[in-house]
């Protein structure tokens, strides 16, 4: 598996999100694990509050991220090196960006992207009808989540994300998502 | 009953099920690793509340962030919470949120909706 990848993506965004308009809030590129989890979304929290960045926008960014490495750490697929991942929050302009991308098996790329094509195509009312419906649904996988995780990113940031999937060999792509989070 | 005490951590919130004081609290961040485990000793606490005379318990949901795996399992909590009651028990659920975060009322709105359990909605002082 070429790793090298992710740490080629990883400086491209930190290039990307430098400049005029544009800052970077917090970044990191490494192995993930619970700890990560806290203190990458305490301290984007603590960051965007010191900015004076609106509650309610604190609140949704706090959420989006804690959805986005928590679904790291439960879908990460690379057993032979722990769980890679990279994480960027940019200010660009009058929004924020959230970016996350790992490792995951093929299998549960194809899965991921026919999830988050479905998700796409729906309004506020259809993402919410569908977030009632999942959440009515007695039936949540081996690792516990029952796909609430990307409806809540899609919820939160008024279904203005992006996604890539990129083969990094036969077993295994890169999956990154973007979150953009408007400050208006 | 037994006391039933989990410390808060940075991910995960503080648990006392204090029949002795009649303090029944759930408070903080829940985000943890493992939603599942986390709230299986409070499921397990909560399905050996006695059903035969039993006393009133007025439990409090103090949570200011609830993550989309802890929301799967607190409606699993609330699901139990009203089949006790339906078969004896007398629990009265408080449902506290902040009223400049909409998001925690929503919530429990959305679980009087799903799991058919009437809430006592608490607004927090701000």
């Amino acid at each position: 598996m070429n790793l090298a990848v992710l740490e080629n993506r990883y400086s491209d965004l930190l290039n990307r999100y430098t400049g005029p308009g544009k800052r970077i809030i917090v970044s990191y590129h490494g192995e993930m694990d619970q700890d990560r989890v806290s203190m990458l979304s305490y301290t984007a929290e603590h960051q965007l509050e010191t900015q004076g960045a609106r509650r309610s926008t604190i609140k949704k960014t706090f959420n989006i991220l804690i959805e986005l490495l928590q679904n790291v750490l439960l879908h990460s697929a690379s057993p032979t090196h722990g769980k890679p991942f990279y994480f960027v929050l940019a200010e660009n302009m009058q929004d924020y960006v959230a970016i996350c991308a790992n490792v995951v098996s093929n299998q549960a790329a194809k899965k991921i992207q026919e999830t988050l094509d479905d998700i796409k195509k729906m309004n506020e009312r259809q993402l919410k009808n569908h977030y009632m419906e999942v959440l009515s649904n007695d039936q949540y996988s081996a690792k516990g989540g029952a796909g609430l995780g990307l409806i809540t990113v899609a919820l939160k940031c008024n279904n203005n994300f992006t996604f890539n999937c990129i083969p990094l060999d036969e077993q295994v792509s890169l999956f990154e998502m973007t979150a953009i989070i408007s400050d208006k | 009953m037994e006391k039933l005490f989990i410390k808060e951590t940075l991910n995960s919130p503080k648990v006392i099920f204090d029949p002795g004081k009649k303090r029944y609290e759930i408070s903080g961040k829940s985000f943890p690793e493992n939603a599942r485990s986390f709230y299986q000793p409070v499921l397990d606490w909560v399905g050996d509340i006695p059903k035969s005379n039993p006393d009133k318990i007025r439990m409090s949901f103090m949570l200011d962030y609830i993550s989309s795996s802890s929301v799967i399992s607190l409606k699993q909590l609330l699901a139990k919470i009203k089949a006790m009651n339906e078969t004896g028990a007398n629990i009265e659920v408080l449902w506290h949120y902040d009223p400049t975060d909409i998001d925690i009322k929503e919530i429990g709105e959305e679980y009087e909706k799903v799991v058919g359990i009437k809430l006592q909605f608490v607004e927090q002082p701000v």
